[in-house]
């Protein structure tokens, strides 16, 4: 990306939201925004996010709906990674939102749902890397009437012991993270992961990392109810939607085989996650 | 407890193989119930009481009364908690 991609005036558009500096920004911090890099420039943005350059640091103004947020600089990309996914989230419409990591492998959609240090990213990451293609590390949006599985391919955001692991990735970081650790963004396309297009759900696979595992990974079919509940709770945004999303959820967990996979070594779930992708 | 339990009308039953997930559109919950709690959800309906559902969930599942009895009171007890049926009506 170009370095000169945040300065007076710049626009940066992804996932519908136009992301707009509205003042000069010192350059070293010109490479925050490539970790919005992975989609090429939405025509049709219906809302903007302001960056504007304060003494100090800096204002994020969402639209004309928000207040005014100012960010510590060292906090300027996490500040603006949240305001970027919320924003896009909240244009979406038509969609159910899943806390999940996302990748199409045979041209089937997997979605991998799971609270937060399950391992969502790592398996992303290392799916991608097996050939399967980004669609999200984070965020699964699924089609609320046809079940496809629509990309949202967001900078991956990663803890330690990705971004020591992936040597030669392009990394922007480490910043501070509001739970007190630190992140780094992967931009996907800087990283050579191939981005997916829109593709039918055809399983979800509910990832579950054990350290003390005795085998290698080891995968059942969830009922399911099982199912319905997990997906529910792991909704975001489904105050938004009529009924919570149920129905959504309901078509999904009865026409959508899910699975569990606990697992101690990642070659291994990748392997029985592409297994199920038919690859 | 109602003497004659009623489900709430307004909740919201997915039937997924031989089990049930109700959705709660007040508390925004959703609850997986087993084949047996289901059944005694359903047969909630304002006209049976805790013995005449019991005997109903012995039919069905092919288990004694004396068993069925408990099931259906533990079952009434956490619908209650769980506000899936109607409240007690305040005496």
């Amino acid at each position: 990306m170009p370095r000169a991609l945040i300065c007076e005036g710049t626009v940066r558009e992804i996932l519908g939201v136009r992301i707009r500096a509205a003042g000069p920004v010192p350059s070293e911090l010109s490479d925050l925004l490539e970790a919005f890099s992975a989609l090429p420039p939405e025509t049709d943005t219906s809302l903007e996010i302001v960056l504007e350059p304060a003494d100090p640091g800096f204002r994020i103004r969402r639209g004309s709906l928000h207040p005014v947020e100012w960010v510590d600089p060292s906090r300027l990309l996490p500040a603006l990674d949240w305001a970027v996914l919320d924003a896009a989230l909240g244009l979406a419409s038509g969609v159910i939102r899943i806390h999940a990591g996302a990748i199409a492998a045979g041209g089937r959609g997997i979605l991998l749902p799971a609270d937060g240090g399950a391992g969502k990213t790592t398996l992303v990451i290392d799916l991608c890397r097996s050939g399967a293609a980004y669609l999200s590390d984070d965020v699964g949006v699924v089609a609320a009437a046809g079940g496809t599985l629509i990309p949202f391919p967001k900078s991956l955001r990663l803890r330690r012991f990705n971004a020591k692991r992936l040597t030669g990735w392009r990394l922007l970081g480490p910043f501070p993270d509001w739970t007190g650790g630190e992140v780094w963004y992967a931009p996907p396309a800087a990283n050579e992961l191939a981005i997916g297009e829109a593709v039918p759900l055809s399983a979800v696979v509910f990832p579950r990392y054990e350290a003390d595992l005795g085998e290698p990974a080891i995968i059942r079919p969830v009922r399911k109810a099982d199912a319905l509940i997990r997906l529910f709770r792991q909704q975001i945004g489904g105050a938004d939607l009529p009924l919570h999303g149920f129905d959504g959820l309901s078509r999904i967990a009865e026409t959508v085989p899910a699975h569990e996979i606990r697992y101690r070594d990642g070659r291994a779930a990748v392997k029985r996650i592409l297994e199920l992708a038919g690859c | 407890m109602n003497s004659t339990p009623t489900a709430r009308e307004d909740l919201i039953v997915r039937e997924l193989d031989d089990e049930v997930v109700v959705f709660d559109p007040v508390s925004s919950n959703a609850h997986n119930l087993n084949p047996t709690a289901a059944a005694i959800l359903l047969l909630c309906d304002g006209t049976r009481d805790p013995g005449e559902i019991a005997r109903e969930v012995a039919r069905t599942f092919s288990v004694d009364e004396e068993k069925a009895r408990a099931d259906v009171a533990k079952a009434l007890e956490e619908f209650q908690t769980r506000g899936l049926i109607e409240p007690c009506p305040a005496h």
